[in-house]
């Protein structure tokens, strides 16, 4: 905004003559002309401007602008006019180097849409000369019943150099009406989302929740439970749209949370309970698995293009597009899995058997204070993963690698389960410690799964068509000898990793359960 | 006319008759003249116009011998340069 600009919050609809009635005699008010304009606020699913501050409005005509929160640091630019999303990536420019850098592989989405009418005006003196100009807006809510709701507005008024007395005049008239200042987009956005009942940042991929430690294990896992069951939901509807990769991604880490969560209080509840549930959530892990096994390789393209020399790069391309194409056939079964299907009926049933059912049908050992439970999983989990650790040595087979990767998964979520338990200040950085681990074992493991899915899919070139089966053959061995080449690499480095994670300050920490 | 930076327009007008002022609808303000405008702190005495990035410098009536004055001075071109360099500097434009 320009140094001699303010915006000023109008709370309710009023016109631009009863707002300035108290001007001098010798000053008059003319009205230009009135444009309605649709705006929509976009945003990724999990609010990924909105964190760094920014505001992405589409405007009726397919134009795109992107703004700090007080309206700085503009970037306008048209982009593909779709009213259901924008991907950054089909967005040319600046713009879309921004929206690409913050949004990251996530589709932008309507987060909400006004109507905003916008009336101009200037304040003329007494030899007709403008000497203070302005625009009064007015936002309203469109709502699915075609209602408009008033969302208030703001009123800018934009001083004249060498015209600086009118402006303190209009200013003190404003403020004396009751006007303030510090009108700004967000602003605006966070009202349309209040009168549609929501907020900014409502979704989160990041795990969070507080559990009071007086509350019985029962009670705090149905707590985790009911928030897990609400973060697979609300990214259903993105999975059948296909709208990014995330929305299974998220889905599925909420359904492997569940599970593990499910696993730990599994003598907490009755057997066959927990074993018809687990059931069912392997059954949704493995529809939703081959579109993010996929997903990953379709995500991770350009680094195999990179690992690869110019003459490989043809067959890498025939390999890719067989990818894209089982992509499809896979999403259909999983659509039709997810929705209509078998996996919506498991959903269902678990969200009322934990709603319902699972405080009532606990078992004695299930109404045990919950942070006692917690520490008590944590320092098992914690033993075996320091005695499984502690003896892999540099002959050890992958698996063992590859059963600690799972222990330390299971300990990161029951370390994110519970921490709200135990004080931030050692958890954060058992968390933090961990993490670190986990990264090389997952690592190792990625490395493992891409060779042998790599080889597999050689194995099945034989039956196709001979000269093209020869490049893309070419092409995969290429790639399985640069990712057998990375993946020892990251093998050497465990020993290191886990002397990192047993060092006397975290044995400390480990100490806390 | 001075060209303070890229797409900002000042207007000066030195003619004491005013046409600029007049077509624009502004007025000088009363405390300007030629002894000011030599002295060349201009800021306080520049208008916006009715159009975006251009501004005006309205001329006074006593602006009407400032042609000998700078004449007088043997070095008119290096005393404008004198005169405008706070609107090169302005934060303003």
């Amino acid at each position: 905004m320009k140094k001699n600009s303010i915006a000023y919050i109008l709370p309710e609809q009023i016109d631009i003559v009863t707002l300035l009635s108290g001007l001098p005699a010798n000053y008059s008010i003319q009205e230009g002309g009135m444009t309605n304009d649709t705006l929509c606020y976009l945003d990724t699913f999990d609010w990924r401007l909105y964190e760094k501050g920014l505001i992405c409005l589409r405007q009726g005509s397919g134009v795109h602008l992107l703004t700090d929160f007080n309206g700085g640091n503009r970037i306008q630019d048209e982009g593909p006019v779709h009213k259901d999303f924008l991907r950054p990536d089909c967005v040319g420019g600046v713009l879309g180097e921004k929206l690409s850098s913050v949004a990251g592989i996530r589709t932008l989405l309507p987060q909400a849409e006004i109507t905003r009418h916008s009336q101009s005006f200037q304040i003329i003196n007494r030899d007709q000369k403008t000497v203070l100009s302005g625009i009064l807006e007015l936002n309203q809510l469109l709502l699915t019943d075609g209602h408009p709701t008033d969302l208030g507005g703001s009123l800018r008024v934009h001083g004249l150099r060498g015209y600086g007395k009118i402006l303190a005049r209009v200013t003190a008239l404003l403020q004396s009406g009751g006007l303030e200042t510090g009108y700004s987009e967000e602003r605006a956005l966070c009202i349309a989302l209040a009168a549609m009942g929501r907020k900014p940042l409502d979704y989160s991929s990041q795990f969070s929740i507080t559990l009071d430690p007086a509350e019985t294990v029962v009670q705090a896992v149905q707590k985790i439970f009911l928030r897990l069951f609400e973060g697979m939901e609300r990214n259903v509807p993105g999975i059948i749209e296909d709208l990014d990769t995330e929305f299974l991604h998220d889905f599925r880490v909420a359904l492997r949370r569940t599970r593990s969560l499910l696993g730990s209080i599994k003598k907490r509840m009755p057997l066959a309970d927990v074993d018809h549930f687990q059931q069912g959530f392997k059954e949704i892990g493995s529809a939703t698995g081959p579109v993010r096994d996929l997903d990953v390789y379709l995500l991770g393209k350009n680094g195999y293009q990179a690992m690869l020399p110019e003459g490989l790069q043809e067959g890498l391309a025939v390999f890719f597009k067989e990818l894209g194409r089982q992509r499809v056939q896979e999403l259909r079964r999983m659509k039709k899995a997810l929705h209509p299907g078998k996996c919506k009926k498991i959903l269902m049933g678990w969200q009322r058997y934990v709603q319902d059912s699972l405080l009532s049908s606990a078992l004695a050992a299930g109404h045990e204070p919950c942070k006692k439970v917690a520490a008590k999983a944590i320092k098992k989990r914690l033993q075996r993963i320091l005695k499984d650790g502690a003896a892999i040595g540099p002959q050890s087979p992958d698996d063992a690698l590859h059963r600690l990767r799972i222990q330390a998964k299971k300990l990161r979520y029951l370390l994110e389960f519970y921490c709200s338990l135990f004080p931030k200040s050692k958890i954060d950085p058992l968390l933090k410690s961990l993490k670190r681990l986990q990264d090389n074992l997952g690592s190792f493991n990625d490395l493992s799964v891409q060779q042998l899915m790599l080889g597999r899919y050689e194995e099945g070139l034989a039956g196709g068509e001979q000269k093209k089966a020869i490049k893309v053959a070419a092409a995969l061995g290429g790639l399985i000898t640069h990712l057998h080449e990375e993946q020892k690499s990251v093998r050497q480095e465990f020993e290191q990793r886990f002397e990192q994670f047993i060092t006397a300050e975290n044995r400390k920490l480990f100490e806390l359960f | 006319m001075v060209v303070p930076e890229a797409g900002k327009i000042l207007l000066c007008e030195m003619d004491p008759q005013g046409a600029a002022g007049y077509y624009y609808r502004i007025r000088p303000k009363e405390s300007l003249n030629r002894k000011r405008f030599l002295k060349g702190n201009l800021q306080p005495f520049i208008k916006g116009t009715d159009f975006e990035n251009l501004d005006l410098l309205p001329a006074h009536f006593s602006f009407r011998n400032l042609d000998i004055a700078l004449d007088d001075s043997g070095e008119s071109a290096n005393e404008l340069k004198r005169i405008f360099a706070c609107v090169r500097v302005s934060m303003m434009y």
